[in-house]
């Protein structure tokens, strides 16, 4: 990932990593594939007259353009004149025009901007950006997408104000609270002025967050010894606690429409199945650590198995179902 | 071995709508407008990730991302990003006026490694910067870990992260444990004889499928150990004993690269050498690639101690 010490040329440069990426004899091995690949995609948003534009959502257009070379560049990209480098331009070009035009369909969220002052710059017109340049958009929103960073703070409070008894608040409250002394109640050996409910208020909801060493010097406590019951003990309860805050999950919990937790036990013991772990555990009225130990008596078997199911089957099934970006 | 600003490529990143969707809206749940910056922040940096990791085909799990989880983002500073079967990488948002990149200590558990990514006073593009592989102590540090940008690997250095199977691993050696490929130098053909000895020494050789001006090579690595932690790596490129011709080709490059692919060794084969070799020393965990180059052939080997 380094520029090459000989300054090489462009259509040269480009050449040798198409030669890399699409050679069928022999075929370059998925990693070797995959680094020239990195190297092209860089060249290409180097290019000096790929098309560029003012619109918004240009990164977006951008965004679909590079998936589509990346997939496309071996079967249909063949160079036929001279320069390679022009060639792959042209090419590159003709898919982003079209990605850039979809962005100038009239639809809602741009006609607001059109009313709002936006004015769309001519396609077909490459505008070559310079490094550090502004493109000042004026006030027409305060979107930090086009405001820049400078007015992140504000417009996040903006968006902030709109969201009705914000999960965030909720959650904050519940660990300041600790209305069933869940967290308080969990300490190393007898020290339980260092328990999971200062813990986790000091480390992660101060602001600015406190750092382990301090926290273990106010409390005359050793680093590793608050660190490991940070991570054993704090940081599960947490994660059970999250959960807890997520009505998609529990409303999944409650439904389980395809019995796809009910179907998930352990070997030979179909009651240890995620769903009677889940509703025990994310449903029940207060989230416990020992809730583990009495399921696993309740249901004659091993804690340590239990455990392990819970964590390598039972969360992922109860996270897998989370709305996915694509 | 590290690079300086000036000298790494980086990798801009347009993010699509659907990113700026995500922030947005896991920004807006949190408690106070600073929370909330950091959750826009992170969120973009684990887009850009997942959209370079997307182009390459390499395929990722958002929904077993801890900073998916809205409970968990709500309290803890993470930026996860989940690659099936290889883990966890940490997607750092780094600002265009920092020098180095600080990883919270819940960022740092159970992670393979941390990606910088530049974001400018303009939000519509980032930048993949580098990475850096996480130290098995990582896991047990108590403060926040500081990473500053010359520590900054190139994004080959992630890509080799992400595919462990295609490193040579040289320990697995000493545990007789070989890569399907390596052979014992009896196995092919005629090997030209060595006159390496060396009580402890391994010696295994490896045919290239590629062909230099018609002829056919092999590499052979010989490893021998120091002490414990220090090994003596020679590596050699030779003719395959059942080529035609005696030589290798003349101008054949044996190069040895460092971990950022930086060449630190160089030999060039002259008129009749059968071989050339490099000789290097290197520690446990240390990578090195070894690249055989031939007019605009090339060829490159990873190895790790």
């Amino acid at each position: 990932m380094y520029e090459d010490k000989r300054p090489q040329d462009l259509d040269e440069q480009i050449g040798n990593l198409l030669k890399k990426i699409c050679c069928k004899d022999p075929a370059p091995t998925p990693l070797e594939r995959r680094k020239a690949l990195t190297r092209l995609l860089i060249q290409i948003q180097r290019l000096p007259h790929l098309f560029r534009n003012s619109h918004p959502n240009y990164s977006h257009a951008l965004n679909f353009t590079m998936a589509w070379v990346s997939e496309k560049i071996c079967s249909d990209f063949s160079p036929r004149s001279s320069s390679v480098s022009e060639d792959l331009t042209r090419w590159v070009n003709g898919y982003l025009k079209w990605r850039i035009k979809d962005l100038y369909v009239p639809d809602e969220e741009y006609q607001g901007l059109i009313k709002a002052g936006f004015k769309p710059t001519p396609l077909d017109q490459p505008i070559v950006a310079q490094e550090g340049s502004q493109t000042t958009l004026g006030n027409i929103t305060a979107d930090p997408r086009f405001g820049g960073m400078s007015i992140l703070d504000q417009w996040i409070e903006e968006i902030q104000k709109d969201e009705q008894k914000r999960l965030g608040q909720r959650i904050k409250k519940y660990f300041e609270n600790d209305p069933q002394s869940v967290l308080k109640q969990c300490h190393p050996g007898k020290q339980s002025d260092c328990n999971c409910q200062e813990i986790v208020t000091r480390l992660h909801l101060s602001d600015p967050p406190e750092t382990v060493r301090a926290i273990a010097k106010q409390f005359g406590i050793n680093e590793q010894t608050l660190h490991s019951h940070w991570k054993k003990k704090c940081l599960p309860l947490l994660q059970i606690i999250a959960l807890r805050f997520d009505p998609q999950v529990k409303e999944y919990i409650q439904q389980d429409p395809e019995c796809i937790l009910r179907d998930c036990y352990l070997p030979e013991s179909a009651g240890c199945n995620c769903w009677e772990l889940s509703k025990r555990i994310i449903l029940s009225e207060s989230p416990s650590l020992e809730e583990m130990r009495a399921i696993a008596k309740d249901l004659n078997t091993d804690q340590l198995l239990l455990d392990r199911h819970w964590k390598e089957k039972c969360l992922p099934l109860l996270k897998k179902h989370r709305l996915e970006y694509q | 071995m590290n690079i300086n600003s000036t000298t790494i490529l980086r990798l801009p990143i347009p993010l699509d709508q659907a990113a700026y969707e995500s922030a947005t809206r896991f920004a807006a749940e949190q408690a106070t407008p600073s929370k909330g910056k950091q959750v826009y922040l992170n969120t973009l940096a684990v887009c850009a990730v997942h959209t370079y990791l997307k182009w390459l085909e390499i395929e990722t799990d958002l929904t077993q991302s801890d900073c998916w989880q809205p409970g968990l983002r709500a309290v803890l500073d993470i930026a996860d990003l989940e690659v099936p079967g290889v883990g966890k990488l940490e997607c750092r948002p780094m600002l265009s006026e920092a020098d180095s990149l600080a990883i919270p200590f819940e960022a740092t558990q159970d992670r393979i490694g941390y990606i910088a990514v530049q974001f400018h006073e303009q939000l519509g593009s980032v930048e993949l910067l580098g990475f850096v592989r996480a130290a098995a102590s990582d896991t047990s540090a108590v403060n926040s870990l500081i990473i500053h940008q010359s520590e900054l690997l190139s994004l080959d250095s992630l890509l080799d992260a992400l595919h462990p199977e295609a490193i040579v691993n040289l320990r697995k050696w000493l545990e007789e444990v070989f890569e399907y490929n390596w052979r014992e130098p009896a196995e092919l053909a005629s090997i030209r004889s060595s006159n390496i000895g060396g009580a402890k020494a391994i010696v295994r050789v490896k045919q290239i499928g590629q062909e230099f001006d018609g002829q056919k090579v092999g590499l052979r690595v010989h490893l021998s150990s120091v002490d414990t932690e220090n090994f003596n790596v020679q590596i050699r490129l030779f003719l395959v004993g059942e080529s035609s011709a005696s030589y290798l080709p003349p101008g054949i490059q044996l190069l040895v690269l460092d971990e950022n692919n930086v060449a630190v060794m160089q030999r060039q084969a002259q008129e009749s050498e059968s071989w050339i070799e490099h000789e290097l020393r290197g520690r446990l965990g240390e990578r090195f690639s070894v690249e055989i180059q031939f007019r605009d052939i090339s060829v490159i080997e990873s190895f790790q101690i």
